[in-house]
């Protein structure tokens, strides 16, 4: 306590920024160690499999900008989950949503023959379009039937990946479906996308890199999610909902309204997230396993990145890593890439249980200025 | 639609064989959506069942094979289910953290773990050959849990071979769903559960340990789920990668559905089963509406939307679920 009263402002802000990022930084640490205690459990060398995953990470330019591009979609789906966050609903749809877009954009990307500068936008619309109204059906619900967002926004999810299926998979006779995009790759009826995001670090760079312009669009959704959230009125009724819907109505804030278009807006980030990954990465298509859970380690990135655009960014990177490391782990360790699965569940544990962490602190065996807030989720 | 695709649907439906599968469908969703009414009457929203269901199915593959008996193997994946989902009362009860988050996590976890002790313990090639009995069961395959046909009643037409000539696991459900409705609805325990779950602060002052019936509840929800799995896995006699593939879900979805009763979740169960068999039954044949099976299964999860909408019937949630409870908060 004496400590803190005689801190400077300028160090109170370190101190202030410090106490926000210790649980997530704690908890990836503890995740790391039981993950580590699993892997000498079964009989392999954890210090083997985390070096092999930190080298296939950061270890070279080429496997850091495969690190980038993982993130991407985690960024945006990122800031989805967040963004309901900050308004106080948990939006575990993400998946769907990202689906959702991912098909609209798709459709949008062969059906126009325009050119690419034109294209480009129209396709990033009906992505957020698509993620949104999806998002958007458990937004209304739950304003006006009272209908919990989380069971809603979850089943959502589970219709929106069979709805794809249903729309990409050929059927055990070999009839496509309905989306001809989808049928195969190098089949000539395959019509291709009108167009995709260009690669946006030069080759003498980084020799065949894959970065695309989605990182470009996360940045800048990043921006707009700040923007909005602190800089709007529709941010700051969002959060005063997010914070206390009693009291939000009782300043005049609609609050049904406001629970509607905040699942909404989330939802459009979650289907941005679905199109950048379809024109960012070749081969431009969509196939029935486009999405490898983005939606659900999103809930993880938001959780780790205590709802912050800057922190959704770090976290959304960090799993980047642990996913793309986790590729050339299991290739030169031999420690399969579900290990990585396990690490990030811990992660939610650890975070969202930040008692845990808590607990250390109170013992002295981690500091921890400031009051800590009691859940990271409302 | 044509006359043919429609009476092409209408035998379908009096094949005994697509209800004999709606009832083996039906069985793991059962199980886990009677564990989901136990932890969620005591207050715990459980979305972690689908995890708990793979520990069960992977565990109960595992111990089938060193103990060379599937019984065993049914029992280790039911601690397995209830080991999982005491990480999830823990974090939801005695840290208080946020009940589905720690489901996610759990989630996550799970399908984590399994795929890594697939990987770890079998290769890439699988869990090992399945069997039923000592001929064919050599030292390291897979014992499975054969069909029992019950004497005399499995000879009965139709219904017989529907209701009398399944896997035992099939008649513990149907026992469980009686069970656990007289269990909640008739006993002590489960009036205590009921008060926990409406409002923990006055069963507390009842003299209730909120905290403790919650870790009963939650472990019960494991142990059920975990016996969902096994289900799963010893009856086809084999583990793959997440090859519970949203049955938690659906589970969780019928529990919805069903109003938080056994007897409401059974029959939603029965549905959402009726629904896979169909499902099944379609991919398997050729014609128009084989293109529509992936459509079809996605009725549970629109029904469960519709459900909570209150557009059939309201489905209210008891009152304190989904809330920790803090025993030293001034109330």
């Amino acid at each position: 306590m004496g400590l803190a009263e005689e801190t400077s402002l300028e160090r109170n802000f370190v101190w202030q920024w410090a106490s926000g990022a210790a649980v997530p930084i704690v908890s990836v640490i503890l995740a790391v160690l039981v993950g580590a205690a699993v892997v000498l459990a079964v009989g392999e060398n954890p210090l083997n499999a985390y070096w092999q995953l930190l080298r296939g990470s950061f270890g070279s330019w080429y496997y850091f900008t495969e690190t980038v591009i993982a993130a991407i979609p985690l960024m945006l789906a990122g800031f989805a989950v967040a963004f309901a966050f900050r308004g106080g609903l948990f939006n575990i749809g993400a998946e769907g949503q990202l689906l959702a877009g991912a098909v609209a954009s798709a459709y949008v990307g062969y059906k126009f023959h325009v050119p690419g500068i034109v294209l480009v936008p129209i396709a990033v619309l009906a992505g957020c379009l698509a993620g949104a109204l999806w998002a958007g059906i458990g937004g209304v619900l739950k304003a006006w039937r009272g209908a919990h967002e989380v069971i809603t926004t979850m089943m959502l999810n589970y219709t929106a990946i069979l709805v794809t299926s249903y729309l990409v998979e050929p059927g055990p006779t070999g009839h496509p479906g309905p989306m001809e995009q989808t049928i195969q790759i190098g089949n000539p009826e395959t019509p291709p996308m009108n167009a995709t995001l260009p690669i946006i670090v030069p080759n003498s760079i980084v020799l065949n890199n894959r970065v695309h312009a989605g990182l470009l669009i996360a940045l800048g959704a990043g921006v707009l999610v700040w923007f909005l959230l602190w800089r709007t009125t529709l941010g700051y009724k969002v959060r005063a909902v997010g914070l206390n819907p009693r009291a939000a109505a009782y300043a005049g804030i609609n609050v049904k309204w406001t629970v509607a278009v905040t699942l909404f807006i989330s939802g459009a980030f979650a289907g941005l997230a679905g199109m950048v990954n379809l024109y960012g990465l070749a081969p431009y298509q969509l196939t029935n396993s486009f999405s490898s859970g983005y939606g659900f380690n999103a809930i993880a990135v938001a959780l780790l990145g205590r709802n912050s655009v800057v922190g959704v960014i770090a976290a959304a990177i960090l799993f980047g890593s642990l996913q793309q490391g986790g590729t050339i782990m299991q290739a030169n360790a031999g420690t399969s890439l579900h290990l990585v699965e396990v690490v990030q569940g811990l992660i939610i544990f650890f975070v969202g249980a930040d008692a845990v962490v808590r607990y250390l602190a109170a013992r002295g065996m981690v500091k921890l200025p400031g009051p800590q807030r009691q859940k990271a989720a409302a | 639609m044509s006359i043919v695709t429609a009476s092409g649907l209408w035998t379908t439906l009096f094949d005994a064989n697509l209800w004999q599968a709606t009832l083996r469908q039906a069985t793991p969703l059962a199980l886990a959506a009677l564990g989901g009414v136990i932890s969620e009457r005591s207050g715990v929203v459980n979305i972690a069942m689908e995890g708990m269901m793979l520990v069960g199915a992977f565990f109960a593959v595992f111990y089938s094979v060193i103990f060379a008996n599937a019984a065993i193997g049914v029992v280790m994946g039911m601690v397995a289910g209830g080991i999982m989902a005491l990480f999830l009362a823990y974090g939801a009860i005695h840290l208080r953290a946020d009940q589905i988050v720690m489901g996610v996590a759990v989630n996550l976890a799970a399908l984590g773990l399994t795929g890594y002790l697939l990987f770890n313990k079998y290769g890439t090639n699988g869990t090992p050959q399945s069997c039923f009995a000592p001929p064919a069961c050599q030292k390291g395959s897979v014992y499975t849990i054969p069909d029992y046909s019950v004497p005399l009643l499995h000879r009965l037409p139709a219904v017989g071979q529907i209701l009398f000539q399944q896997s035992p696991i099939v008649y513990v459900m149907l026992g469980l769903v009686v069970l656990v409705h007289i269990f909640i609805f008739r006993t002590t325990l489960g009036l205590r559960i009921r008060a926990v779950g409406e409002n923990p602060r006055a069963a507390d002052t009842a003299g209730i340990n909120v905290q403790a019936v919650r870790y009963l509840t939650v472990t019960l929800s494991g142990v059920l789920s975990g016996l969902a799995g096994a289900y799963l896995s010893l009856t086809v006699g084999s583990f793959s990668e997440g090859m519970t593939s949203g049955r938690g879900f659906i589970a969780l979805a019928a529990m919805i559905f069903g109003k938080w009763t056994p007897f409401g979740a059974f029959g939603a169960c029965m549905l959402f089963g009726f629904g896979q068999a169909l499902y099944v039954d379609l991919q398997n044949t050729s014609g128009p509406l084989q293109s529509y099976s992936t459509l079809v299964a996605t009725l549970p999860y629109l029904l469960t939307i519709v459900a909570l909408a209150g557009f059939i019937g309201r489905a209210i949630p008891p009152a304190a679920d989904g809330q920790p409870y803090d025993p030293a908060a001034a109330g």
